[in-house]
């Protein structure tokens, strides 16, 4: 297998998805690894760090990777 | 260099040629070297199937270096079918028979020298296709759900695509090889690199399949489930054919929300719901807006929002045609708004440039409906794509 080849396996197969999530009451946006079996829209168990409600799954999504080869 | 034709000739003659003789035995040799240059190219010409077939053979060499990305990339892809289905208790001793069933699975396409009736034949053909392949995993994975059941065939289709254009490019290789044509060689050659793209654009929709993550495509229904948040819609209703609605009034008009049903890997099938919703409503319906990703030119930025006129699906034509049927019958606007995005976006894990667009598309449908739909009148606003990893009400 060509060095090429073998490093968009890598790159492809080790992706790191992130899930945006928001606050249900003040709003308030972060960004964390996805845990298995998140989907968005779901009700997660952290905590808004500015004021402790409930948390939802806003968006998942992984950063544009450097051109790939 | 006068050296190294000392120590040839000394090997050869085991003797060294005198120096003062070596100058001109080397020019000699280099105008024979010349000459016989010069009369092979003519002799050549009277040949021409021999430089064609040098050329084939050169072609042939570099097809068979290149298609080897291919072989690896539709072994990797049935390796990650494989370990999906052993997942979900599948047999390990048949376990090759199995992938090998389900990557060759094929679908024949309705007869269209008689195109009268031809889409209701090809829908009845895809749901038959569809039928039959869940079946198969089914019956392959018998430990899986329905949900895991639809992504699951998300990645056996995709396994199936790439194992399609590996047979395609070998076919035509082999084609080439067998007649030593030169000209199938070098079309082989010119489309090889988008081969192995496309099919290195399908690979990496994999891992989302496998982790149940957005992908591009899913802009449509995340918008939707977006807007389900947004408004508090906190149940959807299931209409059928893998797809849910979900109410929500904004400004004294009704927003009719549709979405196929997820998070599973599911497309649904948006022009039947659209139909029965019209239907059951009468035609009293003052707006229709199909939300789809759609495939950007090169040059234009990804995630790049358009508005149109239509119905923005991407189906082999009959969802899009009971969609449009509908909105003729009761002359409804129908509005199509687009998010661009390349190929290898719409079918890999969902990138941020396109995520962050959903809010914009949502204030865009808003504007829309403020737009063209009076107080008290009805909207249905339809998310289109596969709905992997978002969710359905708020």
């Amino acid at each position: 297998m060509s060095e090429k080849i073998s490093v968009f396996f890598e790159q492809t197969l080790n992706i790191r998805p992130i899930s945006q999530l928001e606050c249900t009451q003040c709003k308030h946006k972060v960004e964390r690894p996805y845990k298995e079996k998140e989907y968005v829209n779901k009700i997660v168990e952290d905590k808004c760090p500015k004021c402790q409600s409930t948390m939802y799954v806003r968006a998942i999504y992984v950063y544009p990777q450097p051109k790939q080869l | 260099m006068t050296t190294v034709v000392n120590a040839i000739m000394a090997a050869i003659f085991y003797q060294p040629i005198p120096s003062s003789q070596t100058n001109d035995f080397y020019s000699f040799l280099l105008s024979l070297f010349y000459f016989l240059i010069f009369i092979m190219f003519f002799v050549s010409m009277l040949f021409p199937g021999f430089q064609l077939s040098l050329f084939t053979s050169f072609s042939l060499r570099r097809i068979g270096d290149k298609i080897v990305v291919l072989d690896e990339l539709d072994l990797k892809s049935k390796k990650t079918l494989a370990d999906q289905l052993k997942k979900f208790g599948a047999d390990s001793e048949k376990l090759n028979e199995h992938i090998k069933e389900l990557t060759e699975f094929f679908e024949i396409s309705p007869v269209d020298r008689d195109p009268s009736g031809i889409l209701n034949r090809l829908e009845y053909i895809l749901d038959v296709a569809r039928y039959r392949f869940r079946s198969l995993i089914k019956l392959y994975a018998p430990k899986v759900d329905e949900n895991a059941l639809s992504t699951l065939e998300d990645t056996a289709s995709i396994a199936q695509v790439i194992h399609l254009i590996n047979r395609i490019a070998k076919h035509y290789y082999n084609l080439a090889k067998k007649f030593k044509n030169y000209y199938i060689a070098q079309q082989v050659e010119f489309i090889l690199p988008f081969l192995i793209d496309m099919a290195k654009s399908y690979f990496r929709a994999l891992p989302a399949t496998t982790l149940e993550v957005p992908i591009g495509d899913g802009i449509g229904p995340m918008v939707i489930a977006r807007m389900y948040r947004e408004f508090g819609v906190n149940e959807v209703k299931d209409v059928g054919n893998e797809m849910v609605v979900g109410e929500a009034v904004f400004q004294n008009r009704k927003l009719i929300l549709l979405k196929a049903s997820g998070p599973a890997g599911r497309v649904g099938k948006p022009g039947a719901a659209v139909r029965q919703i019209v239907k059951s409503m009468e035609g009293k319906i003052n707006l229709i807006v199909t939300i789809d990703a759609a495939l950007k030119l090169e040059g234009e930025e990804t995630g790049e929002i358009a508005q149109g006129v239509g119905a923005a699906i991407g189906d082999p034509g009959p969802e899009k045609y009971k969609i449009e049927e509908s909105a003729l019958e009761y002359r409804i606007p129908l509005v199509a708004i687009i998010i661009k995005q390349g190929f290898n976006d719409a079918i890999s894990p969902m990138i941020k440039t396109i995520a962050d667009k959903a809010d914009e598309v949502i204030n865009r449908v808003k504007n829309l409906v403020l737009e063209t739909v009076p107080e008290g009148g009805v909207a249905l606003i339809v998310g289109i794509g596969n709905t992997l990893g978002v969710g359905n009400a708020a």
